[in-house]
């Protein structure tokens, strides 16, 4: 059987280990053969933002984590446009290639999905 | 489908960032601290009540009471269910998304 | 007489707070309840971040408070529904190793909770109509 799992990033990286955990059960779906679909949404844009130095505190490179998803067959990340725009930020700010969607385009691919995971 | 909003929508833009990746027919319920964003006076009251034009709003009944939320503040918008209300909704209307916080 | 056939569904729910410091499990709690007193299924409940601390058996709250821990033992033991806290996030909490530990953690763990992998939470997304995640403030 296949379902949809969309997995939400939208809290800020690092402070904590959401993002390792998020991409610990998104990888694990990935697993098990599902669709697997990203989408970084309000401060979770900066999840992705270019220029990181996780060895500053020891932690894991979260970029080349995201880089590595296709290797699981994860093409999906999406990012808001509202999101990065309200920040300052651009596509080109992101240290990966991603889709860009409109708010209004969130809504739609959220009902597309039979499971959506936001912590 | 079903969004789940647990927190108040007080802090700047929190109602127009949320209820704007809401869509028509789609159905929204406030639980825990989420329903102090349906008293008449809050922060995202206005939003909330012109979406309602489109979306079907309600309110976990126990936490409004356990909040002191009663009919005479809440939004004339919102429709309360207890707990089987919203199984009902979670039955209806998939997917769930919980906007948390 | 017509009879209306009722929808009943499977849900899986997964609780990312821990007890106490956010409603998110006992919401939990009691949507799995009502749910399963209109028919429901709710097969397993995933406890993931720092959901894994609802599972720790020595959780003893005064008695004239609720007591989280004690709500979702009894719910398992009553209705028999599959209670699994991630085992590598409470490896990194620090509470037990393994898988394994379950034979030996007696106690610590409260009864009605297992120890199992991330595997665990997807399977049953996949094989339920519904999963709902619960949680929040941390």
């Amino acid at each position: 059987m296949t379902s949809a799992f969309l997995f939400v990033f939208s809290r800020p990286p690092h402070s904590s280990l959401h993002v390792q955990e998020m991409l610990d059960l998104t990888l694990t779906a990935a697993a098990f053969d599902q669709n697997v679909s990203l989408l970084l949404i309000d401060d979770g844009v900066y999840t992705l933002r270019a220029g990181q130095k996780p060895e500053s505190r020891e932690c894991r490179d979260i970029c080349a984590i995201f880089d590595s998803l296709e290797i699981y067959d994860i093409d999906c990340v999406y990012v808001e446009k509202e999101s990065l725009v309200s920040r300052g930020l651009r596509s080109g700010d992101l240290g990966l290639a991603v889709d860009i969607l409109p708010r209004s385009d969130v809504g739609p691919l959220m009902r597309r999905q039979t499971v959506i995971v936001n912590v | 489908m079903l969004h789940l909003v647990n927190f108040p929508l007080s802090e700047a833009e929190a109602a127009k960032r949320i209820l704007g990746r809401v869509a028509p027919k789609d159905v929204l319920l406030f639980i825990e601290n989420g329903v102090c964003a349906l008293d008449s006076g809050a922060p995202g009251a206005r939003e909330i009540d012109s979406l309602a034009e489109v979306v079907e709003i309600y309110a976990l009944l126990p936490d409004l009471k356990a909040r002191g939320i009663g009919a005479a503040s809440l939004l004339q918008c919102v429709q309360t269910i207890d707990y089987t209300g919203f199984v009902t909704l979670a039955v209806e209307n998939g997917p769930v998304q919980s906007w948390f916080r | 007489m017509v009879f209306q056939r009722v929808k009943q569904l499977k849900f899986a729910l997964q609780v990312n707070s821990a007890p106490y410091s956010s409603q998110g499990s006992e919401t939990a709690y009691r949507f799995a309840r009502a749910a399963m007193q209109l028919g429901h299924e709710v097969d397993r409940v995933f406890f993931y971040f720092d959901g894994v601390y609802n599972a720790l058996g020595y959780s003893a709250p005064p008695e004239d408070e609720k007591n989280v821990v004690g709500l979702w033992t009894t719910l398992a033991v009553q209705k028999n529904i599959d209670l699994v806290v991630c085992v590598s996030a409470v490896q990194r909490r620090g509470w037990a190793h393994t898988e394994s530990d379950n034979e030996f953690l007696q106690g610590l763990i409260a009864k009605g909770f297992r120890i199992s992998g991330l595997g665990q939470w997807v399977d049953a997304a996949i094989k339920a109509d519904r999963t709902l995640t619960f949680g929040g403030d941390f």
